[in-house]
């Protein structure tokens, strides 16, 4: 396989790979999602399902499209190609990049639906309310 | 396989392995906090999976962003293309004697504690990362239990 090849075939895969592990880890998560969105009003419940998916594919392609080819020795295509250590050196920092941003959208996430499971209590019915404590 | 992807890959079961400990550890207690009240406990599983799969990205990511350790060959390449042949006209310097070549059993040596030294720093990236996101699932948590821990239900614990 010539450089240019492995260039065009590891560029493409890693974009793959990236969003494959999005939708799985969203896919792992599908299931205590909905458990978690039980006692949140429906619109917004059905919003944080479809909402995950989403938000952790562009995470990992904002990872996987902040990493450039180009640096101070590899400044024209032709260096960046002639240089196979390089291009394999990129596909790692596409690999850590879309881990990193992954982990960051999971933590914001689990942080927003927590807010978003405290408005679903204040606006539970009386009945869920909690019961006030005796004196 | 090749020596290098067989250090990566111990390098990423390592990984795997503190993230796994890190989850065994925090998850009694954190269990014992989302019984708290109804709310909390129906989304235990998903802060639990979460904070599983945080860990194991957090862990992974500084050994993809080493990469796997470079051969001997591959170390020693630029600085050969990189250095100048020598002019024809310049005084050729005294001969110097080629390097005796390492014998096998300290070329061995010499790839085992590069490995291990490889393994040492990506863990030390590891770590660094690894605690970076525990700090910020632990702020995560006490934002979720200062909002809604208070609360106590009928089906709270």
């Amino acid at each position: 396989m010539t450089n240019e090849q492995y260039l065009v075939v590891s560029y493409f895969a890693s974009a793959g790979a990236g969003i494959l592990l999005a939708f799985l880890t969203a896919l792992f998560l599908s299931g205590p999602l909905t458990r978690a969105l039980q006692r949140v009003a429906r619109p917004l419940a059905s919003v944080f399902r479809r909402f995950l998916p989403s938000w952790l594919i562009l995470a990992v392609l904002l990872g996987f499209l902040s990493v450039t080819y180009y640096d101070c020795s590899h400044g024209t295509y032709q260096e960046i190609v002639a240089d196979r250590d390089h291009l394999v050196q990129k596909n790692f920092e596409q690999g850590a990049d879309m881990t990193w941003y992954l982990a960051a959208a999971l933590a914001a996430y689990g942080l927003v639906l927590g807010l978003s499971l405290l408005g679903g209590l204040r606006a539970a019915p009386p009945d869920r309310q909690p019961p006030a404590s005796a004196p | 396989m090749p020596i290098e992807l067989a250090v990566f890959l111990v390098g990423l079961a390592m990984a795997f392995a503190i993230a796994l400990v890190l989850f065994v550890l925090v998850y009694p207690p954190l269990r014992r906090m989302f019984a708290l009240n109804s709310t909390l406990q129906s989304a235990r599983s998903f802060y639990a999976r979460t904070f599983f799969l945080i860990m194991l990205l957090a862990a992974w990511t500084p050994l993809l962003e080493q990469g796997v350790p470079p051969t001997p060959a591959t170390e020693h390449k630029p600085q050969a293309q990189a250095e100048p042949a020598p002019a024809a006209s310049e005084p050729q310097p005294e001969a110097v004697p080629a390097a005796a070549e390492p014998s096998p059993p300290a070329e061995t040596e010499d790839a085992f504690m590069t490995a291990v030294w490889h393994i040492a720093v990506g863990l030390k990236s590891v770590c660094l990362s690894v605690s970076i996101f525990l700090a910020v699932y632990v702020v995560v948590l006490t934002v979720l239990y200062a909002t809604l821990g208070r609360i106590r239900d009928a089906s709270g614990a």
